[in-house]
């Protein structure tokens, strides 16, 4: 294994500013052997990464890792410049507060908060997200209706209880809550997987459009149908080489 | 603010379960409470009991069964004191009033004392209240009586109407072949007295002459066969009292109280006993301590068992809300906002379990305390919470907020364990 030299799969233009960058990164959950080695994944501010590979190839592990709430053994992971690792706990919570939005597969919503409650809830946890969330001259409020209504979630529906609504309205509820206040990476962990194709393009369409210019995004999934839409496609294969078969 | 409006909201969508632990609580502290109140209502009723009286001079006994039988009329005493050791103490110059008291009859369960017009002019209790006539007066006449306002309630009598005493204590009247009626001298209602929530309200009083009088026909306790007196006869026989029970003793001057008791207990003539009432009470909490401590003991175990039913209602959601608190952690809350939703969550029931259970005593005090001084004479105090009420209640709030910091530590090592995804 040659992790010293390692293998660049980034095809961004290389003048463009980096939302994201990994470096040399290992993980081993505790007492397990190492499940991780990422030597280097690049994503450029308003890139769409599409990253697939079959279950346990290490993708939510690399989204908790991306996103602060693990911490690797070894490498780095700079988001918008700041390297995560060098951050004390509390101070990287902070930061993953300011620059990343989630989207989970489902259950992504505080079932009972409303709907725009539920996308309010970044700018309660981060005063820059707030802060951006207001930079168009609207209130947060405003700005949650606004996202909401853009992501078809009619505007009955967002004084709802997160729980008395469908599957495919959540999903849209949790999208406005990972874009509101425009964070510099959007995680989408198989974002789609409960919807059904129509519904799952659609709301493809509008995370896309929403994203474009302002936010990265990342997006795991399994469906290779989808992969098209986005900038670029990466195997977790040829991410990670601790996958057995893994390209050298 | 948004960490106590999360509390608050993921709170009310468990209702249904967090309910049960919120009416645990309310109810034990309700108990505890109820226990603080009851033990107040008792101490201070038993020292309203008696105000401004300095000492209470009686035979030689012990000081707390003398003062329980003479002011309380609990328990019956083997001897009485001389009439003329009592007249030696009232014309004593340290003196400045006495009231003699002479017990032993009853009148269907209600304690008879005779004593003298002394006990309406100086009698005091509470906050040095006298007495006052809500019906008649004081009249004077031999075979006249005055009821405690709650012998007239209760036995629905009004002045003029007549009554017949039994001779010997309360309980005669359970034994109908033991107690002898004094039928043949009948009394009359000259007044009823004020409600006073103490044991005044229990007892009829008649002077010192008439209880002489209904039993110079009497030996050894029942009437003398063939002798029977009438009442114009009486008035030919002497009718000061030999013997009587107690003597309540106020003095000029307060300082000279120990002194006075000294004189009494040891000086020359009859063996007496005088007894500072507060004092004699003092013993009487003491007494009753242990029984008081085993009575807290068992509402702060309950209280234990409520708040422990909290913390387990609280965890046993935990499991539940992983992916609740997953969410958070993933929107931007650090572990330290986790715990503190949790700990809010439990304090704040607590909380509001401790306010019910303190509005439930309020209301059942203002509800039932009217009938708890009718019946057992005690008064509750309702106007303000004392401060040992208030210390019991701030150490309920922090005994919930340390049983909240169980589920708090679980959801905080939780949302450490679980990343993004909790395993579930």
């Amino acid at each position: 294994m040659n992790s010293t030299a390692p293998v660049t799969i980034d095809h961004a233009p290389p003048h463009a500013a980096l939302a994201l960058r990994v470096e040399g990164l290992r993980f081993a959950w505790p007492g397990q052997p190492a499940c991780l080695d990422v030597p280097r994944l690049d994503i450029a501010a308003g890139d769409t990464v599409f990253l697939h590979g079959p279950s346990g190839s290490g993708k939510s592990t690399l989204l908790s890792l991306l996103a602060g709430i693990t911490v690797a053994q070894a490498g780095t992971v700079i988001l918008g410049g700041q390297d995560l690792g060098a951050l004390p706990a509390r101070r990287r919570d902070g930061f993953r507060a300011d620059h990343i939005g989630i989207v989970f597969q489902q259950f992504n919503l505080v079932p009972y908060l409303s709907a725009r409650d539920n996308v309010l809830l970044p700018c309660r946890f981060s005063v820059l997200r707030m802060r951006q969330a207001r930079s168009s001259g609207a209130s947060i409020g405003e700005e949650a209706a606004r996202l909401l209504l853009r992501l078809g979630v009619a505007e009955h529906l967002h004084e709802r209880p997160a729980a008395t609504l469908s599957v495919g309205e959540q999903q849209r509820v949790a999208a406005a809550r990972a874009l509101i206040g425009r964070p510099t990476l959007l995680i989408a962990d198989e974002p789609t997987s409960a919807l059904d194709e129509r519904n799952a393009h659609d709301f493809l369409d509008l995370v896309l459009s929403e994203c474009a210019g302002s936010c990265a995004l990342l997006m795991v999934s399994h469906d290779l149908r989808l992969a098209s839409r986005f900038g670029r496609s990466v195997a977790m294969a040829d991410l990670n080489h601790m996958i057995p078969g893994a390209r050298q | 603010m948004t960490l106590l409006i999360l509390a608050c909201k993921s709170a009310w969508s468990r209702r249904g379960a967090l309910s049960l632990a919120i009416v645990s609580i309310m109810l034990s502290v309700a108990l505890l409470l109820t226990v603080e109140r009851l033990r107040h209502a008792a101490h201070d009723s038993f020292a309203a009991s008696l105000s401004g009286t300095d000492l209470v001079v009686g035979p030689r006994d012990h000081p707390l069964r003398l003062l329980l039988h003479a002011v309380f009329h609990i328990g019956t005493p083997d001897t009485g004191m001389s009439w003329d050791s009592a007249q030696r103490i009232a014309a004593d110059p340290a003196v400045a009033w006495t009231i003699p008291l002479s017990l032993g009859d009853s009148h269907r369960g209600f304690p008879v004392v005779a004593t003298s017009r002394a006990f309406f002019a100086h009698y005091r209790y509470g906050r040095a209240q006298p007495l006052e006539f809500a019906v008649g007066a004081d009249t004077g006449g031999l075979f006249r009586v005055v009821l405690g306002a709650e012998v007239a309630r209760r036995l629905g009598y009004r002045t003029g109407d007549q009554l017949a005493l039994s001779h010997g204590g309360a309980d005669a009247d359970h034994h109908p072949g033991h107690g002898a009626e004094h039928g043949d001298k009948p009394f009359t209602v000259a007044g009823v007295l004020a409600p006073t929530g103490t044991p005044v309200d229990r007892a009829l009083y008649i002077g010192l002459h008439a209880m002489e009088a209904i039993h110079l026909d009497w030996h050894g306790g029942a009437p003398i066969p063939g002798l029977a007196l009438s009442g114009a006869d009486l008035r030919k026989f002497d009718l000061e009292p030999k013997q009587i029970s107690a003597v309540m003793v106020g003095l000029k001057q307060r300082a000279a109280v120990l002194r006075m008791q000294r004189n009494l207990n040891t000086g020359p003539g009859e063996a007496l006993t005088a007894v500072i009432p507060a004092v004699a009470l003092g013993q009487l909490w003491d007494l009753t301590g242990s029984a008081e401590r085993v009575l807290d003991a068992i509402s702060a175990l309950v209280l234990a068992v409520a708040l422990c039913g909290l913390a387990a209602a609280v965890l046993a959601g935990l499991n539940e809300r992983r992916r609740e608190l997953a969410i958070l952690r993933a929107v931007g809350a650090r572990p330290l906002h986790i715990f503190l939703l949790l700990v809010c969550e439990g304090a704040g029931l607590t909380l509001a379990g401790a306010a019910g259970g303190f509005i439930l005593v309020q209301l059942a005090a203002v509800g039932l305390g009217p009938w708890a001084l009718a019946h057992w004479g005690l008064a509750f105090d309702m106007a303000r919470p004392g401060v040992s009420e208030l210390s019991l209640l701030a150490a309920v709030a922090s005994a919930g907020l340390v049983a909240s910091v169980i589920p708090g530590w679980r959801a905080y090592r939780l949302s450490l364990g679980d990343g993004l995804l909790p395993r579930i």
